[in-house]
């Protein structure tokens, strides 16, 4: 509410300053419009940080010139006081546009930063039943720190697609994603997925377990799919603890 | 006459450039500033606290110090100077439970002044590095670690100068003014210096100066009031450099008292007219960088006042109605351009520190009225005594400025 409240304040005084510089017709009020106008380009583009360097040193160039020409052209004081007028708004104006900018800025920043903090609290990726990598990874630190203290082995899985055709590629992951949850224990197991690749954390195993999984997941996978040869590259890894898993997951992490 | 005035009108225009071009400098400067790297190994530094009965800020300071974070060997000295109240019994309590903290009472001697006391901390102590603090002086934990950074960062630097911040800017109007100027001259001015200049000057406190620069120019000049200002030009006289660390934060307490804070400006004042006479007797202080800092002196000494003077005369004449004098200038553009340079300093500083609040901008709009004004009747007053004790052959006497209890 206060939001709304100071934007639309802020924007019916910039448009109030633009009318008054056309309306007294100050000074330069042509070349003021113009650029007041390539102004509110310019501080659009511009990032938060330089938005005021901008404005103030508009401002102080602005005044240069006033004074240049004051002493140049010998003005009498009543032209005078009608150039401080047109710095006046012209300042007001680059000053208001500044808030306004910092305002919406502002909210822009908090909207991505929203957006992230939402990212982080998502458990599953967005139409399925496969865990988000920040969940996937919060999740195996738990899971590995138990396996270790169970004196038993866990292992890592990863399939990576081959497979570089852009039209059927989202559903051929969609269907490796869901062949993967078929694959692995419920509630005891962990999948995940990025980009063109899928993630299993099988808990309590072993080499043989692990294989029963992949096999598992190739069966599944070959039952949907047209090909002789499997669309995908796999490994498997013996993991030990979190900061090896998380040294595997690298950049993608 | 007219000729005259047109002269000084001139000067003043550059002055006005000057400044203004120093306020975008600064704040490019302020928005483009990153923390620098770690080093692999730090030098070792020794931190100097000139104390003269300050027994009511030195809890305050000291628990400041304790927590100070450095990576390398950092040794406290608390240097007391003859002190009458219990600023020893704090000093002493803190050195005994903290191995870093030294308590070291300064043997008393003629002239009195913070620069005899700190010629005697540098005698007494060793290290790579020495950093000095007022005694009401709260660095944050990263303050002296930071400085370092950047002095080792920095080819030629003598060391390097951090932000003085005002501790108890809320406490009246005077200290929310001084707290504001502060922000502008102590850092904006600062960072355009540097970033346009290449010139950083000494704040007299949260500054870091390598203790072998120190030696080759012969320890502080005793006899300097504002040894800081005169030490600056020293060491850019001889080619080195003192780069600016806005993130290296300390605070300051700040005269709550119009009758204290005309005590300090003054003694600050009469410093650098003392600074500004040594710069017209010794010619290697027009040479090089150095140009640049007596230039601004004389401009803000000399120049500035008597443009000060004029405007503020003209300013009654025009309001009781009396003509002013026919000149081929436009006097009432530049009265309003030094005030919307002035406002726009105040302004930059704020919006770079992050603390624009509406009191914020109310007071920056005044202060050209007020605060700024004040400057006038502080240097009179100071050329007076300076001039007095001059034809007297008096040396005049170093006095610490009064401290205040219940800030922060």
């Amino acid at each position: 509410m206060t939001k709304n409240f100071v934007l639309t304040a802020l924007i019916l005084a910039l448009l109030l300053n633009g009318w008054l510089v056309a309306y007294f017709a100050v000074p330069h009020y042509l070349e003021l419009i113009a650029v007041g106008l390539l102004s509110l380009l310019f501080m659009s583009i511009l990032s938060e940080r330089y938005i005021f360097l901008y404005a103030i040193t508009m401002i102080l160039l602005y005044g240069a010139y006033l004074t240049v020409t004051s002493f140049g052209q010998s003005l009498p004081e009543g032209m005078q006081v009608h150039y401080m007028y047109s710095h006046l708004l012209f300042t007001s104006f680059h000053l208001i546009f500044w808030m306004l900018m910092n305002a919406v800025k502002k909210i822009g920043y908090q909207n991505s930063d929203l957006q992230h903090q939402v990212q982080l609290l998502q458990k599953y990726r967005q139409g399925s039943q496969v865990l988000t990598m920040t969940e996937f990874k919060d999740q195996a630190e738990w899971l590995l720190k138990s396996t270790a203290r169970n004196g038993k082995e866990s292992y890592f899985l990863k399939v990576e697609l081959e497979y570089s055709k852009k039209r059927t590629k989202q559903n051929m992951q969609e269907m490796l994603e869901k062949a993967a949850l078929q694959s692995i224990r419920q509630k005891y197991d962990l999948v995940s997925s990025d980009l063109g690749t899928i993630y299993f954390l099988l808990k309590d195993t072993h080499q043989e377990g692990a294989d029963i999984v992949m096999e598992r997941f190739r069966k599944k996978s070959q039952a949907e799919l047209n090909f002789i040869t499997p669309p995908y590259q796999f490994e498997q890894i013996h993991i030990k603890d979190a900061q090896q898993l998380h040294g595997l997951l690298g950049a993608r992490s | 006459m007219t000729q005259v005035i047109l002269l000084i009108m001139l000067f003043f225009w550059v002055l006005l450039i000057f400044y203004s071009i120093l306020t975008i400098s600064g704040v490019w400067y302020r928005m483009r500033f990153i923390k620098p790297p770690k080093l692999s190994s730090y030098p070792s530094v020794a931190v100097l606290i000139p104390a003269h009965n300050e027994g009511i800020v030195m809890e305050d300071t000291l628990r400041a110090m304790a927590r100070l974070q450095y990576s390398g060997q950092l040794d406290i000295y608390v240097l007391d100077d003859n002190s009458k109240d219990d600023t020893a019994e704090i000093a002493q309590e803190f050195a005994e439970v903290f191995s870093r903290i030294h308590y070291i009472p300064v043997p008393v001697s003629s002239p009195s002044g913070k620069s005899r006391v700190l010629n005697y901390g540098l005698s007494i102590s060793q290290s790579d590095y020495f950093v000095v603090y007022d005694a009401d002086n709260e660095p944050e934990p990263d303050a002296v670690e930071l400085l370092v950074e950047v002095a080792e960062r920095t080819k030629k630097a003598a060391g390097a100068v951090g932000y003085v911040k005002t501790k108890n800017a809320h406490t009246n109007t005077l200290t929310r003014m001084i707290g504001l100027e502060f922000q502008v001259f102590q850092l904006l001015m600062q960072c355009g210096r540097w970033q346009f200049l290449k010139l950083g000057s000494l704040a007299g406190t949260n500054m870091l100066l390598r203790r072998s620069v120190l030696d080759e120019l012969g320890g502080y000049d005793v006899n300097a009031l504002a040894e800081d200002a005169e030490l600056t030009v020293r060491l850019h006289t001889k080619g080195y450099l003192l780069p600016v660390v806005p993130e290296s934060k300390t605070w300051e307490q700040e005269p709550e008292k119009l009758t204290t804070f005309i005590k300090q400006r003054t003694r600050w004042l009469t410093g650098n007219i003392y600074l500004l006479e040594k710069s017209f007797k010794d010619l290697s202080h027009w040479r090089g960088k150095t140009f640049f800092l007596s230039l601004q002196h004389v401009l803000t000494y000399l120049v500035f006042v008597v443009v000060l003077l004029f405007s503020d005369i003209f300013f009654i004449m025009s309001i009781l109605g009396m003509e002013l004098p026919n000149m081929e200038a436009p006097l009432l553009m530049l009265w309003f351009m030094s005030y919307i340079v002035y406002t726009a300093q105040l302004l930059s500083a704020l919006v770079v520190d992050r603390n624009v609040s509406p009191k914020n901008v109310f007071f920056i709009f005044i202060m050209y009225f007020t605060y700024a004004q004040l400057f006038i009747i502080l240097l009179l007053r100071s050329v007076t005594v300076y001039i007095w004790s001059r034809v007297r052959g008096n040396t005049i006497a170093w006095d610490k400025t009064k401290r205040f209890k219940g800030v922060g």
